[in-house]
């Protein structure tokens, strides 16, 4: 963070390490849904419905100490299960939704490692989930969704973190690391919900869009990511942020799939940050020539797959090439107690989000400087030299300016829009009887980035006399300003 | 002090009439007077009153502590010879959430009073709390309820909770309210002399404020005024007048269903449940899963309202939820003249957030809001717009003149010379005392008619024939003889609450099919654990469920059936296998 100590004298920033603190601790296996959730609320939630809690979760069958999947093939009538899936042509590891539109026969069910537990004929339906806290927040909730909290806020992590935001209006932006990009994937302008007052899901106001674009084009340069997973962002701290506080609000996975970020940046890379990319490249290694590897663990070398999923059986084939352990799982037939033969495999928990351990620096360093860059770029209010004239004997006019020298406006167009906090304003320290013309406090809701809020008032005052003028602002602080009524015709007074 | 000695001669007069017994006569052992308002403070000290005093009957329990740090006293209504107030159906009564609007607070307390004093004298209510349990909280917003009694307030003042809000977004918070400027205990209204004002003093009765129309002057000699609003001068000195009162977020804004934020909700408070009130009660009623109908009192217009609050959440409400509602608002209108049945944004206006929203679309629960008080009532005569004589008739011999602040001369800093005066807090929205008692009790009488709709679960006909060797088919019926249904659709499509679930034990449950009637109708098997079939559709209202099963027994042996629901009272049964019972 050293080399980016100047970023701070810009602003401070407030660091949540891990919102979730009890869901990352989980002691036995735990299927990735089970440890990304909460843990307060899973003792609680009936999945099923059925009056019993968690009674049917999923189950490390073949004891290896995780939990994956289970394929069944052509699941029988009486299973409870139904066939939605085909394997890939060319790699019969990869999994993909029939396509029952061009009349094509699905032929697998897919789902967590499990049993039947309670004999109700649904598969591991009631485990040990709680909240996911990234879809508690209150904007755009979704309502009726067990993962969603069974109202807004209703988790101590999320509804902590809520009411401690709200009582710190000089946050200007947020930054959650979290599953959903919307740096990559900049969001889209201008439509709104079905209120007509807000923007709906995913979407921000057009008026910010410009530096939803900016900030995005940075964070771009700085990752090399070209692609990032994303999903909507209901009930998420990132659409509650900007949608409810009004403040900028950016969300990245951190971390991508090597063949996710800019290929042809590893030249002038070399040349520029040597140290920061030798770290890249086993991985890219690998990734780059999965075809090359007969070392790969499958027999025939398997043809590359382009869906996401296929990907993905790359990736971990290439880590496997250059000597990784796997992320992917072969699958490997199993006696299941009540289907029969399955199959158990796939990828490992949390496999397609975790940062992988050596990215640790690397990614660190990436959001570091997209941080400070951020904090950079946030609204500065300079005051400008006051200006005094004396119109008359006891009559003066005084003009102050403040300008933005930030790279952002002080407000965002939907933080304008939601009122919530008291704008940009001057306000001159005197009575209004001494006001001649001019409104004592006079205000903007959000100064733009280069442009100013000017104030100019007439007032009663003698010669000699100081007159506190003060700029306010919830985003960037207050400044005094303390004006001298000088005689003569201009006069300067002391910022 | 007035007051309060009317009060003490009325409790007088209970003790004695007593002694007689007569059918209406129904004597609690708590007198409270029903011709008067109480605060915050009176109000607790009653409700405990009658909590210590009906122990058997009702049990008081802390919910918490508002803003202000008042006590949040539910009382649970619940017989404790009928078990846990959670096994059966429950009701949810409360009122005051805006605080100005106290007589709802007087309703749910008359309720608590009287429900007690029947127990046991009058049966249709003894039965009704045997069968279910009832939750009262005489109010949600204790502490905007005392500023109102406290404080200079109009009629429409103090509806808020007290966690002030900078209203005019300068910084500071409710720093220019109105003001009591004649020191009457009264905010009232500011009127100017003005030649070029828009009204005029009638020239019967200076009471009245005229206003000229657009193409009319007034005659020469003619005094003419502006008006200037609530009385109130610049107190922060930003050249506006009563532009940040003291008042914070409305509670009913607050909730967690349809819940958006204060620029297109006024009110909303900064998140949904941030009010520690409704913080309060959500945990209570997400501990309480048997609420199936709920009942907020407000004032004023006389209403029974039900949701939704915005249109596009119209579909919600499906055709089998609106009977229900139907029903209940069409005897609710017979029971409480001048009041209309309506739909809240439809009829009314646009809520989002509202108490009532989530009751019924987050708990699919049948919840209605009262606005209680309409000045039909004063005349009571189909006289739907009264004319301000009529108005000035009631309030002149009626009210004897207790809801005007005659017009007094002011030296306001900024206006000038002005008059102050007009109608009190206690003249539009609040029942008139001596009409209070009725208002109560036609309200409560259709808050029990609604309780008792709650669904109520019998056994209907059981059939037993042996089908071969010990296998031996069984076919049952569940009857609901209620009118709400014991899952709504609401938490059918929702899948709020857990399923109903009926079960048989005592011998091998082979198969299980549900039946959609006695005669000539498919079986539709249950397919898993036969011996405990999930009834996610639950037994509609006025309505039943079949379901047969087969089960491996020797003859004679008993086998038992219990059907349970959430918010429908347990019914168990116990037969033996053998040929009974003909449909």
């Amino acid at each position: 963070m050293k080399e980016h100590a100047g970023a701070l004298a810009h602003g401070d920033v407030y660091v949540v390490a891990t919102l979730n603190p009890d869901g990352s601790e989980s002691g036995k296996p735990r299927s990735r849904r089970e440890s990304a959730r909460n843990q307060a609320a899973a003792g609680v939630i009936d999945a099923d419905r059925d009056g019993r809690i968690n009674e049917d979760p999923p189950v490390d069958l073949d004891e290896d100490g995780r939990i994956l999947w289970m394929r069944v093939k052509n699941p029988a009538a009486g299973s409870g299960l139904t066939a939605e899936y085909v394997v890939e042509e060319g790699d019969p590891r990869v999994m993909r939704r029939a396509d029952r539109g061009k009349g094509e026969r699905a032929v697998y069910a897919l789902l967590p490692e499990c049993r039947d537990a309670d004999g109700d004929g649904l598969f591991g339906e009631d485990g040990f989930e709680g909240v996911e806290l990234d879809r508690n927040f209150p904007y755009h909730w979704p309502e009726f969704r067990d993962e969603s909290g069974k109202v807004p806020l209703s988790e101590p992590e999320t509804r902590g973190l809520a009411a401690w935001m709200v009582g710190h209006p000089n946050i200007v932006g947020v930054v959650v690391y979290a599953p959903a990009d919307n740096l990559v994937n900049v969001p889209p302008g201008g439509k709104m919900d079905e209120t007509g007052e807000a923007p709906t899901t995913n979407h921000v106001l057009d008026a910010d869009r410009g530096v939803y674009e900016r900030v995005g084009e940075k964070f771009r340069e700085i990752t090399k990511q070209k692609e990032a997973p994303t999903r909507d962002n209901e009930g998420t701290l990132q659409g509650w942020a900007y949608a409810q506080l009004g403040v900028w609000s950016f969300s990245t996975p951190v971390w991508v799939r090597p063949d996710q970020l800019k290929q042809e940046e590893k030249k002038e890379e070399k040349k520029e940050e040597p140290k920061a990319e030798k770290k890249e490249e086993p991985v890219k290694e690998g990734e780059s020539k999965p075809e090359k590897g007969d070392d790969a663990p499958a027999k025939a070398a398997p043809k590359k797959i382009d869906s996401e999923e296929g990907k993905w059986v790359s990736y971990s084939d290439g880590l496997v090439a250059s000597g990784k352990a796997a992320g992917f799982v072969d699958w490997k037939p199993f006696k299941h107690p009540q289907l029969g033969d399955v199959e158990i495999g796939g990828f490992l928990p949390g496999f397609r989000v975790d940062v992988p351990e050596n990215e640790v620096a690397r990614l660190a360093a990436e959001q570091a400087k997209f941080v400070a860059d951020l904090l950079e770029k946030t609204p500065r209010l300079v005051v400008r030299p006051a200006i005094v004239e004396q119109l008359g004997s006891e009559v003066w006019r005084v003009s102050v300016e403040a300008v933005n020298e930030g790279l952002l406006p002080t407000r965002t167009a939907m933080g304008v829009k939601v009122r919530r906090l008291p704008p940009t304003r001057w306000t001159i320290g005197l009575e209004r009887a001494r006001v001649l013309a001019g409104d004592r406090v006079v205000r903007a809701d959000s100064v733009a980035a280069g442009g100013d809020l000017r104030a100019a008032w007439t007032i009663t005052g003698s010669e000699g006399e100081r007159v506190k003028v003060m700029l306010e602002s919830p985003e960037c602080g207050m400044q005094e300003v303390e004006v001298v009524l000088g005689a003569g015709e201009k006069k300067e007074g002391r910022p | 002090m007035r007051i309060l000695t009317t009060m003490l001669a009325m409790v007088g007069a209970c003790a004695i009439g007593a002694g007689a017994r007569a059918q209406q006569d129904m004597p609690s052992k708590v007198p409270i007077a029903f011709d008067r308002y109480y605060d915050s403070k009176q109000m607790n000290e009653h409700v405990k009153a009658i909590g210590a005093a009906y122990p058997e009957i009702v049990t008081i329990k802390s919910i918490g502590t508002s803003g202000e740090g008042r006590e949040m006293l539910v009382a649970i209504v619940n017989p404790t010879k009928g078990g846990p107030d959670t096994a059966k159906p429950a009701m949810w009564i409360d009122g005051n959430i805006h605080g100005n609007e106290v007589q709802a607070g007087e309703v749910v307390l008359y309720t608590l009073w009287y429900l007690t004093k029947s127990y046991g004298v009058n049966e249709r209510l003894t039965k009704l709390m045997d069968s279910t349990s009832l939750y009262l909280l005489v109010s949600v917003n204790p502490d905007g309820r005392q500023y109102w009694f406290d404080n200079a307030n109009t009629p429409h003042s103090s509806r808020h909770n007290r966690r002030l809000i900078d209203h005019d977004l300068d910084g500071k918070i409710a720093e220019d309210g109105p003001d009591d400027l004649d020191k009457d205990g009264h905010i009232t209204q500011m009127w100017r002399e003005d030649p070029n004002g828009r009204w005029t003093r009638s020239q019967t009765d200076d009471r009245v404020f005229v206003r000229l129309r657009d193409d009319q002057q007034a005659g020469a000699g003619v005094k003419t005024y502006t008006s200037l609003g609530e009385e109130g001068i610049d107190n922060d000195d930003d050249g506006k007048i009563n532009e940040d009162p003291p008042f914070g977020d409305d509670m009913n804004r607050n909730w967690p269903s349809d819940w958006q934020p204060t620029h297109i909700q006024g009110g909303a408070g900064p998140y949904p449940v941030s009010a520690p009130e409704v913080k309060n009660i959500v945990a209570f009623v997400q501990a309480h899963p048997n609420i199936m109908a709920a009942q907020s009192y407000h004032n004023a217009g006389g209403m029974i309202l039900r949701g939704p609050g915005s249109a596009y959440r119209d579909g919600k409400y499906a055709p089998e939820d609106v009977r229900v509602y139907d029903e209940l608002q069409r005897v609710g209108e017979q029971i409480l003249p001048y009041y209309r049945a309506m739909v809240l944004h439809r009829d009314l206006y646009r809520v989002h957030g509202g108490e009532i929203n989530w009751f019924a679309e987050g708990l699919g629960a049948y919840a209605f809001t009262n606005e209680l008080w309409n000045e039909g009532k004063y005349f009571q005569r189909e006289n739907g717009n009264p004319s301000e004589e009529q108005r000035w008739l009631w309030r002149d011999r009626m009210a004897f003149g207790q809801t005007f602040a005659p017009y007094k001369e002011f030296e306001h800093p900024q206006y000038g010379k002005v008059l102050i005066g007009g109608l009190n807090k206690w003249s539009s929205r609040v029942t008139p005392t001596f009409m209070l008692e009725e208002e109560c009790h036609r309200n409560f009488a259709f808050t029990m008619y609604h309780a008792e709709q709650m669904p109520m679960l019998e056994w209907g006909d059981v059939v037993v024939k042996k089908k071969a060797g010990s296998l031996w088919e069984v076919t049952a019926e569940v009857r609901n003889t209620h009118l709400m249904p014991t899952r709504s659709v609401m938490q059918q499509r929702d899948r709020i609450g857990r399923v109903d679930v009926w079960e048989m034990t005592g011998a091998k449950v082979v198969a299980a099919a549900k039946l959609d009637g006695w005669f000539g109708t498919t079986a539709r098997p249950v397919e898993r654990e036969p011996g405990r079939v999930q009834m996610g559709e639950g037994v509609s209202g006025r309505g039943g469920r079949i379901v047969r099963w087969f089960v491996d027994g020797a003859e004679g042996a008993s086998v038992t059936m219990v059907y349970s629901s959430e918010r429908a009272k347990k019914i168990e049964r116990t037969i033996e296998l053998r040929e009974m019972g003909k449909r």
